[in-house]
């Protein structure tokens, strides 16, 4: 499964978690092994970017299964 | 083991607009006991959770399709609810948002119980009306609010007030039928924006909307001229904000009349403290 989605995942269901990464985002990401764009999107907070990132569209079923 | 009765049961439930984070705690409890849970999410970050969850639950989504009319897609979404119902399953169907606003497979599937006479509840969730309210901090009990499919709006030549706040859901998709291709059908925002200005000026500023959909997103707040609209970035997600044009004029008359009301229950114009029906 892409890290990402595994990532936002884990920081969402996870007070602990989300405090973790808002306390440090740069090693909470490094620790889920996120790429380079990953990475700029997830700090980017951009609707479009961490769409791209997660490689799907919101106004379809894209690619979410 | 749980015990199925013959006709089975059915829960609807919303995940909320942010992933993860805006499912209440009834709607998990919900996804976790069901013995089928059928959801339809806009995101990967939802579907992983939701599975992560109920191992059982199955997505809807290969009913969508670009090539149908949305209401071929709803209605067959539908019928796959109901198949697992007639097996006497305990059912979860989860949507994003909220499962009664903007889900027209919700409420069919509502109707549909009743008629069949399964039991059924629809479950209160946020919606993106709710994250409109927090963050551009509209509060309809201060100015009202008017909302209306962007093109239920067009179409019905719906009656609103200027001078209170105007929400228009999906001005993206205004006309469309099926699922979007494109992000935008942009000569419908143009037909919007020419209707718009018979009652706001070309200068009036309105807000493109669009709630963060994931715990480490922002908002998208984008404030343009109601004359430059056609050109603004909008999705299929955004919403319009339209602010009132001007404050209310007080009916006088009216004014007077409940000035003697509240004189007469001996709150004399105070408000008395404690909950309203929020």
């Amino acid at each position: 499964m892409p890290s990402l989605t595994e990532f936002l995942v884990k920081i969402s269901a996870d007070p602990k978690q989300l405090a973790r990464f808002k306390k440090n985002p740069a090693a909470a990401m490094k620790r889920a092994k996120l790429t380079a764009e990953e990475k700029e999107a997830v700090l980017s907070g951009k609707a479009e970017k961490l769409r791209t990132a997660l490689n799907f569209a919101s106004w379809g079923p894209g690619k979410v299964k | 083991m749980k015990r199925r009765s013959r006709r089975g049961s059915l829960t609807i439930v919303g995940l909320g607009i942010e992933a993860i984070t805006h499912v209440t705690l009834q709607a998990r409890g919900c996804i976790e006991q069901a013995d089928k849970v059928l959801y339809y999410v806009a995101d990967p970050v939802s579907a992983q959770w939701i599975r992560s969850v109920n191992p059982k639950a199955e997505s809807l989504t290969r009913f969508y399709s670009t090539k149908k009319r949305r209401r071929v897609t709803y209605s067959q979404a539908v019928d796959e609810i109901f198949g697992f119902l007639r097996k006497g399953f305990a059912v979860c169907a989860a949507f994003y948002g909220h499962p009664g606003v903007f889900c027209s497979p919700g409420h069919a599937a509502m109707r549909r119980a009743r008629r069949e006479g399964v039991p059924a509840r629809m479950l209160p969730a946020i919606s993106s009306l709710d994250c409109l309210f927090a963050d551009l901090g509209v509060d309809p009990g201060a100015e009202g609010c008017q909302s209306f499919d962007a093109t239920d709006f067009l179409l019905h030549d719906r009656r609103f007030d200027p001078k209170s706040p105007l929400i228009l859901l999906q001005p993206a998709l205004i006309g469309e039928r099926t699922l979007p291709l494109e992000p935008c059908n942009r000569e419908g925002l143009k037909i919007l924006t020419k209707a718009l200005r018979r009652h706001y000026p070309g200068s009036h500023k309105v807000v493109v909307y669009e709630a963060a959909q994931f715990v480490v997103g922002k908002p998208g707040i984008l404030k343009v001229r109601l004359e430059a609209l056609p050109r603004a970035r909008v999705t299929p997600v955004s919403m319009l904000y339209v602010p009132p044009k001007a404050r209310p004029t007080a009916n006088r008359g009216m004014l007077k009349r409940l000035i003697r009301l509240s004189a007469g229950s001996g709150v004399q114009g105070k408000r008395k403290a404690g909950p309203s029906s929020r």
